[in-house]
């Protein structure tokens, strides 16, 4: 399977679910400002993966696909400045810039280092106000002060969404185990080229984002894996399998994500750029 | 309101049993006629009706069965109540086929149900499950209400009530427009088509005709469940954690519009009170039981909430 970074061109025109706009899509009012978008974005990924009981058996594994793919388009649009704009004039709505922001305090906070150009990251276009990483109201307990080498990663948002639904992803850990085993596929992926990353760069998470990079990040967080579980809700078998980069044992792509999302989460880093890194990292060796 | 015109029907369902159906349709039933409105309750539990214990009064003699059978009449089977304002008709039926009622008599029964006089309100207590008698009947109200609880098997259980309740709702209209033909696709071949939410049958119905997709969804557009979840627990203790049971209510109701394309909203949530299990202990409502419960305040402003729809509904008719 192909992991893609849509075109504009390849975002569909409109949500498929019941929502009549991007907006509806992450329940957000066309005011929304960045930080409320990317809370949105988190809460409604977290509703359709059942991760939140309201959420419960909402959707079977393909329809929840379907509205992943709607909240994907939905970020992957409204994220973007000029696309969310271009949107907008579509809708008939003012431009953004004039109407009401709820918390205008909390999106002028700073950015961090942006990524460097040859991570696999699509530099993004530079964006007139910087997105904040999501607040965590649930997992509010677990924000520890932050030392000072430590600055809250605060990185603009890439164009990277992946948007396409081919991906079979109830099927995805059978299809690992049927394939036929062509190029003698390690089921354990090698660590490529790219040096570790350490300090600013690991939290940045400006490299590749692979299980060693995980087990990094959760060492320099002073995490054991069994804490790691604890704080995510997560079974210790998938963490041990995500930093293993134990391709039988990976959860089915349908959770992937979202495991990594609530990893980021407890590990205070961008969850979007560790989720889609490691996911795009593992895609590379057909998992 | 005056006499002759029909009276609004709200249903009382859920798809799981012991969620609070009984609890929420009886104390409803009680606070709109202490609030002035002719009501009507009708234990439609058809196979397991106990509203009656719930109100302190005898199980009525003649029930349902004796409407179904066309013995009598609603009117007629309907008795009395220690509330103002309030009459009762039992579903309790012991004939087997008066608990199947057929189609036709299904029919009537419901045509009956708006047509009673003196009557505003006519609230039905429904039973669990997803057949088509309670589905009928829930579909048929013009307030549905389904109440949920804080639970997995209780979410899961609304949800594949409210897609049962929407197909079911979907089958009735399918002859008028001749949809049939995609219904069937979508049922057998579920994949090729990539139906696999209510939404996405809409999509998949306009897509083939334009016009009639756009009946269609104007006609299920009107499905507007309402939630109201029971036995809803505040945030941890002592922490003001905005992701109290509450939340749960309006993400459901959230993800109903967004990804199933079905308009739910929240009515109500109703939190966790020991005054409900004393008040059934004692075989009254929990107006008498115990008026100053916090269940029975949150059950006022869903009484309030209901009130000021059915004056919007007066309005517009």
């Amino acid at each position: 399977m192909t992991s893609s970074t849509p075109s504009p061109a390849a975002l569909p025109e409109r949500p498929r679910g019941g929502a009549a706009t991007w907006y509806e899509v992450l329940d957000v009012g066309p005011g929304a400002s960045p930080a409320e978008l990317g809370e949105a974005y988190e809460r409604s990924l977290a509703l359709v993966e059942g991760r939140t009981l309201g959420g419960y058996f909402l959707l079977d594994p393909l329809a929840v696909q379907s509205a992943r793919a709607d909240i994907e388009a939905a970020w992957a649009v409204l994220a973007d400045v000029e696309r969310r704009a271009a949107y907008d004039h579509s809708l008939g709505l003012p431009p953004a810039t004039m109407l009401p922001t709820a918390t205008t305090t909390t999106t002028t906070t700073t950015t961090a280092a942006p990524a460097a150009p040859s991570t696999g990251f699509p530099t993004p276009p530079p964006q007139t106000t910087p997105v904040r990483l999501p607040r965590t109201p649930s997992l509010k307990f677990l924000a520890p002060v932050l030392d000072d080498s430590t600055p809250p990663v605060t990185l603009p948002r890439t164009n990277t969404t992946t948007t396409t639904t081919t991906a079979p992803t109830t099927t995805a850990r059978t299809a690992t185990t049927t394939t036929p085993p062509t190029a003698a596929k390690p089921s354990t992926l090698p660590t490529t080229a790219s040096p570790p990353p350490f300090a600013a760069g690991l939290f940045a998470l400006d490299g590749e984002v692979n299980g060693q990079v995980l087990k990094k990040l959760r060492e320099a967080r002073g995490l054991t894996l069994d804490e790691l579980a604890e704080l995510t809700k997560i079974r210790r078998p998938y963490l041990q399998a995500i930093e293993d980069q134990d391709l039988e044992n990976l959860p089915a792509r349908v959770y992937l994500r979202g495991f990594l999302t609530q990893i980021a989460r407890a590990l205070r880093v961008d969850k979007t750029r560790l989720a889609e890194g490691y996911v795009a990292f593992v895609a590379r060796f057909g998992g | 309101m005056s006499e002759g015109r029909a009276a609004r029907i709200i249903a009382v369902g859920g798809g799981k049993g012991g969620v609070g159906k009984t609890l929420v349709s009886t104390n409803l039933a009680v606070a709109l006629a202490a609030r002035g409105q002719r009501v009507l309750l009708v234990d439609a539990d058809l196979g397991g009706a106990n509203a009656h214990t719930i109100l302190g009064i005898a199980p009525p003699l003649a029930t349902l069965s004796d409407v179904v059978e066309r013995k009598s009449t609603l009117d007629d089977i309907a008795v009395a109540t220690p509330f103002a304002n309030l009459r009762f008709v039992s579903g309790a039926l012991d004939d087997i086929s008066a608990a199947n009622p057929n189609h036709s008599a299904k029919m009537r029964l419901l045509r009956q149900l708006g047509r009673v006089d003196g009557v505003d309100v006519v609230v039905l207590d429904l039973g669990a499950g997803t057949s088509f008698n309670t589905l009928d009947f829930f579909l048929i109200a013009h307030t549905s209400i389904l109440v949920v609880l804080p639970e997995p098997t209780s979410v899961e259980n609304a949800y594949r009530f409210l897609k049962a309740a929407f197909f079911r709702r979907l089958a009735v209209v399918e002859k008028a427009y001749g949809i049939g033909e995609i219904l069937e696709a979508a049922r057998s071949q579920r994949n090729e088509l990539g139906v696999h939410t209510p939404a996405d049958l809409l999509h998949a119905i306009e897509k083939k005709n334009p016009d009639v997709g756009r009946q269609v969804r104007a006609q299920m557009a009107r499905f507007e469940p309402r939630l109201i979840l029971n036995q809803a627990l505040p945030g941890e203790l002592g922490s003001d954690h905005p992701d109290d049971d509450g939340q749960v209510a309006r993400d459901m109701a959230s993800a109903c519009r967004r990804f199933l394309g079905i308009p739910a909203r929240v009515l109500g949530v109703l939190p966790e009170d020991d005054a409900v299990r004393r008040a059934v202990r004692a075989r009254k409502p929990l107006a008498t039981a115990a008026p100053d419960a916090p269940v029975k305040r949150a059950l006022d402003v869903v009484a309030d909430r209901l009130l000021a729809e059915l004056a919007a509904a007066e309005v517009a008719a």
